[in-house]
């Protein structure tokens, strides 16, 4: 409970160091709300295009979609606010050799690497995100499970679950980068990846969805808070994220600790 | 102009040669690239077969067929010389290139020729698996196919022109990450790569014929299924032949006023 309190506090001063050093840039915040916008809006007519052909996908009603987008912002807050932009921040300092600095610091340093670098603009997304819950959740038809205190329960625990399989996956891919030097092409390649899984994975077929649970698991992220929303999380999904989560968080540990051992510094 | 062939020509060689460096960083890219077409074919097909075989005439085969095209067609014209040129600006290494003798735009453009040489190679093999794996279909004839291949020099031009020029507004505004945000969520829609024209309303058709990107992408790709009738090519020629002396004409007005603006200070 300790080391949880003294991630929090980490995770705060970052923040606010972050919130003072974008205030410095003023007039970029109204690219990151065209930028929002523009995410809004083609979300929003894709689901208006696809469902002037039907009512439902695989059981997935427009109000379904709407809570999965809402969904999508969530998760895409936490990844690209905070998971992304930390892990551009630690590729370069692998690049530079900046990194010893880091690993001099007394916390622990796959920790500070995780929430290093955070964009105070991407609450914007957790806001629009929230709003399109809440908009879906209106929709809904009478018999669906949205809304209900279980299903939100059910939800902020998948979240929990989808931020460490982000977390972990991305640190995993990043730590290539104690290898191979160059990382930050791949991070932005992931972030291309990112913006178009604005679908449940359910409606794929096995091959694709298999794939977006595993080898690039954002697609497992975005569609379990969502499923927990609308009332389709079965056990059997829950267990799944759950190991997922496990697996990817226990693999960047081991990761983060061979890429250590691994690491040689170059800073001057 | 033998001279700007020569600078490119070594431009290009230079390119191909760090690129080649970087194999698996091009076949990342290569692989987000299908990924998103892919998850749009997914969705289209699982529309056909919630519309009880097909939606907008397209069975969800042909829609695969369509999407698969679409991967060719898409990577032979991509661009990301707005990404490449507002990073430049960023840092300050366009001042570099301008002190050089080749124009910045020719640099940029090599960049992207050599990048779409090899990931061409990656992404052919890698659409005729996907086409075999969502058993797709297709009903063109060879004169559609040889169409549609004429037009993607034609469209490949267009793309980096009109890049060239969104990338220039990074020497106004810096970063221009919200404008190419609005911009990519407008060649999504309306260069067929979200939806087949069909499939869109007609509100947006009407848009998308208006606009270049569905010329430089959709086009071709509903050639090389089949759905478009080879003489539509004479007409998309014409469009993008338009656009090029267009976009050429914009960015020979727009460079040197942006260049006279522009306050780098790279080293």
């Amino acid at each position: 409970m300790g080391e949880l309190r003294r991630t929090a506090r980490i995770f705060w001063v970052h923040a606010r160091v972050s919130l003072l050093a974008e205030l410095q840039y003023r007039t970029d915040a109204w690219a990151r709300l065209i930028s929002t916008i523009a995410l809004l809006a083609s979300s929003l007519a894709a689901v208006l295009i696809v469902y002037s052909h039907v009512d439902s996908i695989n059981g997935w009603t427009s109000s379904d979609l709407i809570v999965v987008l809402g969904s999508f912002f969530l998760v895409g807050a936490i990844t690209n606010g905070i998971v992304h932009l930390s892990m551009a921040e630690l590729a370069k300092d692998i690049k530079q050799g900046t990194l010893d600095f880091r690993l001099l610091k007394p916390v622990d340093a796959q920790v500070l690497a995780l929430v290093q670098k955070v964009d105070p603009w991407r609450m914007l997304d957790v806001l629009v995100g929230i709003g399109l819950v809440a908009w879906g959740m209106a929709h809904a038809g009478p018999d669906s499970a949205l809304g209900t205190l279980g299903a939100v329960g059910g939800a902020l625990a998948m979240l929990l679950a989808a931020t460490i399989v982000i977390a972990g996956f991305w640190l995993l891919i990043t730590c290539i980068a104690f290898w191979t030097v160059q990382g930050e092409g791949i991070l932005w390649a992931l972030d291309d990846m990112f913006e178009h899984l604005r679908w449940p994975i359910t409606i794929f077929g096995p091959a694709l969805r298999v794939a977006l649970m595993t080898v690039f698991p954002a697609g497992l992220a975005i569609t379990v808070p969502a499923q927990a929303l609308t009332g389709r999380l079965g056990a059997g999904m829950t267990l799944v994220t759950i190991l997922v989560a496990a697996t990817f968080a226990i693999a960047a540990r081991l990761a983060w600790r061979a890429a250590l051992r691994r690491y040689e510094g170059a800073s001057g | 102009m033998t001279r700007t062939w020569r600078g490119f020509a070594g431009a290009l060689r230079a390119n191909l040669l760090v690129r080649m460096q970087y194999r698996a960083n091009l076949a990342i890219w290569a692989f987000t690239g299908v990924l998103q077409v892919v998850v749009y074919m997914s969705v289209w097909r699982a529309v056909a077969d919630a519309s009880g075989g097909s939606a907008s005439g397209f069975t969800a085969a042909e829609f695969a067929g369509y999407f698969c095209a679409f991967l060719v067609v898409r990577e032979a014209t991509y661009s990301f010389i707005a990404w490449h040129m507002s990073s430049y600006v960023q840092d300050g290494s366009i001042a570099t290139m301008l002190a050089r003798p080749q124009h910045p735009v020719l640099v940029l453009v090599s960049e992207m020729t050599s990048y779409r040489m090899l990931s061409m190679l990656l992404i052919v093999p890698i659409a005729g698996v996907l086409f075999v794996a969502f058993d797709a279909t297709v009903h063109t004839t060879p004169l559609a196919v040889v169409a549609a291949l004429a037009l993607l020099p034609l469209g490949a031009g267009v793309r980096m022109l009109t890049d060239s020029l969104l990338g220039l507004t990074s020497v106004k505004f810096i970063r221009i990450s919200g404008i190419l945000a609005a911009y990519y969520a407008i060649v999504t829609f309306f260069s067929g790569q979200f939806a087949p024209l069909a499939a869109l309303p007609d509100w947006m058709q009407q848009i998308a014929r208006a606009l270049p990107f569905w010329w430089v992408t959709g086009l071709p790709a509903e050639l090389l299924i089949g759905r478009a009738d080879p003489s539509e090519a004479l007409t998309g020629a014409a469009v993008l032949g338009a656009w090029l002396v267009v976009s050429w004409v914009a960015l020979q007005v727009a460079w040197p006023r942006a260049m006279r603006i522009a306050e780098t200070v790279g080293g």
